[in-house]
């Protein structure tokens, strides 16, 4: 699950390593905890998969002076993450409709 | 500098030197990131899980994807064939090192492969190839087992567990590989945005 929660979380727009760490946390409610070394593993998978890329220049945030290296969604991973999400949806309405119709019965 | 983040620097050769060079710097500042968050403790309970999970499993990635896939299969069948004639001339030792050799990397690129089938249509080829490499240990095993039934009055136990557990994995291994492929084909075709 840790490649769809990346792109979930960098739907949201560009960000660093560390900010999609804290955006994987809260989106999945703490349930995904990432460290380092998973985190950039699977962005390494990610961007030679053309899934995501890594912007142009690296920049400063406003807390620290270190500059940060920043990733995107590609075309590519959006749609595919668009693919993702509607086959989870159709998933859970699935769910939805099978569990009313045995509280019905 | 900060001890903490010099042990964490050090702890980073666990690592492919290829990952190291490119994102070793982005690992030893998420960790400061987490110390600054989480605190020492935390954070460095977060990081030595991480690093005891990620460091063997990009490694053997790294392995792995240094191998051809065509390389990977052929091993894979001559290994197999390998622990088949072992078994027909008697070498039981033999036959159970070649045939373990063979599950083992069978399941190895299965669980390298999972979780990304999804999200990777350029592995499509590759999941194909494992699923054909998987079939051909599957017949292999399933001729083996005829055969054997056919020349021998009585089979060993060493016969029927190997026969067994490798007809077992290759199944299931070509099962798995052949639904990866059918999932990224699926995904190639899905109505996409």
């Amino acid at each position: 699950m840790a490649p769809f929660h990346i792109l979930v979380a960098l739907t949201g727009g560009e960000k660093h390593g560390y900010g999609l760490m804290r955006d994987v946390e809260t989106q999945s409610d703490g349930q995904v905890k990432m460290g380092p070394g998973t985190l950039y593993g699977t962005l390494k998978r990610l961007c030679a998969q053309g899934l995501v890329e890594p912007t142009a220049v690296a920049r400063t945030t406003g807390s620290d002076d270190d500059r940060r290296r920043y990733y995107r969604l590609t075309d590519l991973g959006a749609a595919v993450c668009h693919a993702e999400a509607s086959r989870l949806a159709g998933l859970a309405r699935t769910v939805r409709r099978n569990l009313k119709a045995r509280v019905a019965t | 500098m900060n001890t903490g983040r010099w042990c964490y620097q050090r702890l980073l050769v666990l690592y492919p030197p290829s990952f190291r060079r490119e994102y070793g710097g982005d690992l030893v500042q998420a960790f400061n990131d987490l110390v600054r968050a989480d605190g020492r403790r935390r954070a460095w309970a977060r990081c030595l899980v991480d690093l005891s999970r990620s460091a063997p499993r990009l490694q053997m990635e790294e392995v792995m994807q240094r191998i051809p896939t065509p390389v990977l299969v052929v091993s894979t069948g001559a290994l197999a064939a390998g622990g088949y004639f072992a078994v027909a001339i008697g070498a039981p030792a033999a036959a159970v090192v070649l045939l373990v050799a063979t599950i083992v990397l069978l399941t190895t690129r299965g669980r390298i492969g999972r979780g990304r089938a999804a999200l990777s249509p350029e592995h499509a080829r590759s999941h194909a190839a494992f699923a054909v490499g998987s079939a051909a240990v599957f017949l292999a095993t399933v001729g083996s087992w005829l055969y054997h039934i056919q020349h021998y009055d009585s089979l060993g136990s060493t016969t029927v567990l190997i026969h067994n557990v490798l007809g077992i994995v290759s199944l299931v291994t070509m099962v798995a590989f052949s639904a990866k492929a059918l999932q990224v084909r699926r995904h190639r075709t899905a109505d996409l945005p």
